[in-house]
């Protein structure tokens, strides 16, 4: 049951958004290839439009390394100013969000894997992670 | 998830007060704690605590009062200890300011040192796993009060302070021309915590071992952290020594981690020194992780790395997330955070481990101290107490705030968790937290983190060889006061100086006076 909501949801989130639609068989785990501040504009807007969020924080050279992005909670300390606060969460209870670049034959496109929302990056270039 | 978690707590609520409305309904429920529960009092009753879900999301103050009073009832951890006070008259902030224990630890703390808010659209900031804005330098404070004193912990590989070859031990003299030690803390602030990318901001700073400082121009950027660094081994006569330092449980930590043990299991390494010194927590699942690659199976099979308790009106059940209360098992394979979930982890299966301590450890690094001490893992504690936070909450959002109340205790496997003022090496001066064999050695500024002989490192590797410590350094919590710390000058010996890591003021308050 719940696989197939997932799968629903899935298909609606697809159906709203710029959704990529080659099968999973054709892709490959891929790295964006630096070019200008575009594509690191375009990544920042797909993961903060995935989340539901007006921005997120992004490292200029996400994506470029490694296949793999994980967003999680912004790290913030105890405001009290104690001599050793920690964090202020301490044990993070919140999960972290995990997005995956895969290349297809025609784009490059990112996929949410919480909700298998696949977002396509037009304007981004990208290539199979070695 | 703040939604998701609240609709939870409403529905929770709905339970219970169905459940209460019952009872009075067959003249049951009698108490002073639990009246009846159709609807909220128009006044302050002194013992009456109507759900808090009949008052969520009403944002005048006397709402926002009530929804705190009555929700602190329900999940704080010792809600038996706070005084009942009429709502009525006071801000939200002073209100749930009184909403906590004011019970004090052995030591003479305060019980509660947990107990704050944020602005919800601050706290819900998300970003990538280990990406901060500033320069790539964590500043350290030695001294708090004029006379200030700023030196650099430790740096980013690639970030901006690393460019400009500030190390460990740099003493920073001013901020864009004003002096830290009795300059204006606001100039000094801004300088220091940037708050925009592409910010630049000047520094005077003195190098370790120089004689006159150099001015560099930084520029803030977003800061990928490296959280695991300097991993090696290092031979001894009387076996491989693995070394690693281990800075944040965020979620990129979880490769590295893996990382890391392989090299050092290759390496074939007999004894681990974990540095936990500027390691203020994280996500458990990565703590539970890195202890059961520390163990091994044969210690951790079957047994609970952690396990939470909520106050006594919720024995087996997570009042938050509805689910049964279950231990947090060493895990045995990754979690998903950054290595492939299911993936096997590598083990080290070691009897005993030396950790490397701070007050600046806290939390989730604890939790590693305390889950293996838990199944007869030997830890060997050497550095200065730390921060003393087996606690956990979950935030709740409520008109814009979100509150932070110590919901929940975590546990080892022998049931233990009263670590309120954390872990002391067992020569610690003056009042401690719990005693643990190893030594106090204060943090050394002038040796780089990994060296040998670097202060707390040099004191590990001569317990391992001679089981004795060097004659205490550093300073129990207790005298880490920011009265303390006035006293101290700029003339302080770097190699022999406890710090409280500093933080952007959003992160944390604003230190300086």
């Amino acid at each position: 049951m719940r696989a197939t909501g997932k799968r629903l949801l899935a298909m609606a989130l697809c159906a709203l958004t710029a959704c990529a639609t080659t099968s999973a068989a054709n892709e490959v785990p891929a790295i964006i290839v630096p070019s200008d501040g575009q594509s690191g504009m375009e990544l920042q807007n797909a993961v903060a439009k995935a989340l539901n969020r007006s921005s997120v924080s992004l490292a200029d050279d996400a994506l470029t390394h490694a296949s793999t992005l994980a967003i999680e909670p912004a790290r913030m300390r105890d405001p009290q100013g104690s001599i050793a606060p920690g964090r202020a969460q301490g044990r993070e209870m919140r999960i972290p969000e995990i997005f995956r670049l895969v290349k297809s034959a025609h784009a490059c496109v990112l996929i949410h894997e919480r909700t298998g929302q696949r977002i396509e990056l037009p304007n981004t270039k990208c290539a199979a992670k070695r | 998830m703040g939604r998701l978690k609240q609709a939870q707590t409403a529905v929770l609520n709905g339970i219970i007060a169905l459940a209460l409305a019952s009872l009075a309904a067959c003249g049951g429920g009698g108490g002073s704690g639990s009246g009846g529960i159709s609807s909220a009092p128009a006044a302050w009753v002194q013992g009456y605590f109507a759900p808090s879900s009949s008052f969520a999301a009403q944002c005048a103050t006397l709402s926002e009062n009530n929804f705190l009073r009555s929700w602190t009832n329900e999940l704080y951890l010792w809600y038996s200890e706070v005084p009942d006070i009429d709502p009525a008259g006071y801000s939200s902030a002073n209100y749930f300011a009184l909403l906590k224990t004011s019970a004090l630890t052995p030591s003479g703390m305060p019980k509660d040192r947990f107990h704050f808010t944020y602005p919800t659209a601050v706290w819900e900031q998300l970003s990538q796993s280990g990406v901060q804005l500033g320069y790539g330098a964590e500043w350290a404070l030695i001294a708090a009060t004029p006379p200030r004193k700023v030196v650099v912990a430790f740096t980013q590989t690639g970030s901006a302070a690393a460019a400009a070859n500030i190390a460990r031990g740099a003493q920073v003299l001013t901020v864009d021309g004003v002096d830290v030690a009795s300059g204006d803390s606001v100039a000094l602030n801004t300088g220091l915590f940037p708050t925009n990318a592409g910010d630049s901001h000047s520094f005077a700073i003195l190098d370790p071992g120089a004689a006159t400082s150099r001015t560099v121009t930084l520029q803030a950027q977003n800061v990928t952290s490296t959280p695991v660094q300097n991993v090696k081994a290092l031979s001894t006569a009387s076996g491989s020594v693995g070394y690693m330092l281990f800075n944040d449980h965020v979620a990129t930590a979880e490769s590295q981690l893996v990382d890391a043990i392989k090299q050092l299991a290759a390496a074939g390494v007999s004894d681990l020194v974990l540095d936990l010194r500027y390691n203020g927590g994280g996500y458990l699942e990565i703590a539970s992780e890195l202890a059961y690659m520390i163990a091994g199976p044969a210690k951790t099979t079957g047994r609970a790395f952690d396990r939470i308790q909520f106050n006594d009106k919720y024995p087996t059940t997570n009042p938050v997330t509805l689910q049964a209360l279950t231990a947090t098992p060493f895990h045995s394979i990754a979690q998903g955070f950054s290595v492939a979930s299911g993936q096997a982890l590598p083990t080290l299966n070691l009897a005993s481990v030396y950790v490397l301590t701070s007050a600046d450890t806290c939390s989730a690094s604890e939790a590693i101290i305390n889950g293996l001490r838990g199944i007869g893992v030997q830890v060997i504690q050497i550095g200065a107490t730390t921060c003393g936070k087996p606690y956990g909450f979950y935030s709740q959002d409520n008109c814009g705030t979100t509150y932070f109340t110590i919901e929940f205790k975590g546990v080892n496997d022998m049931g233990f968790g009263d670590y309120t003022d954390g872990f002391s090496p067992q020569n610690t001066a003056g009042t401690t937290g719990v005693s643990v064999p190893g030594c106090a050695v204060a943090d050394d500024f002038a040796h780089a983190l990994g060296d040998p002989l670097e202060g707390r490192f040099a004191a590990a590797l001569a317990y391992r060889s001679a089981g004795t410590c060097p004659a205490p350094t550093g300073l129990a919590p207790a005298a880490l006061s920011r009265s303390t710390l006035r006293s101290l000058t700029n003339s302080v010996d770097l190699s022999s100086v406890d710090d409280a890591l500093m933080k952007p003021p959003v992160r944390e308050n604003r230190w300086y006076r």
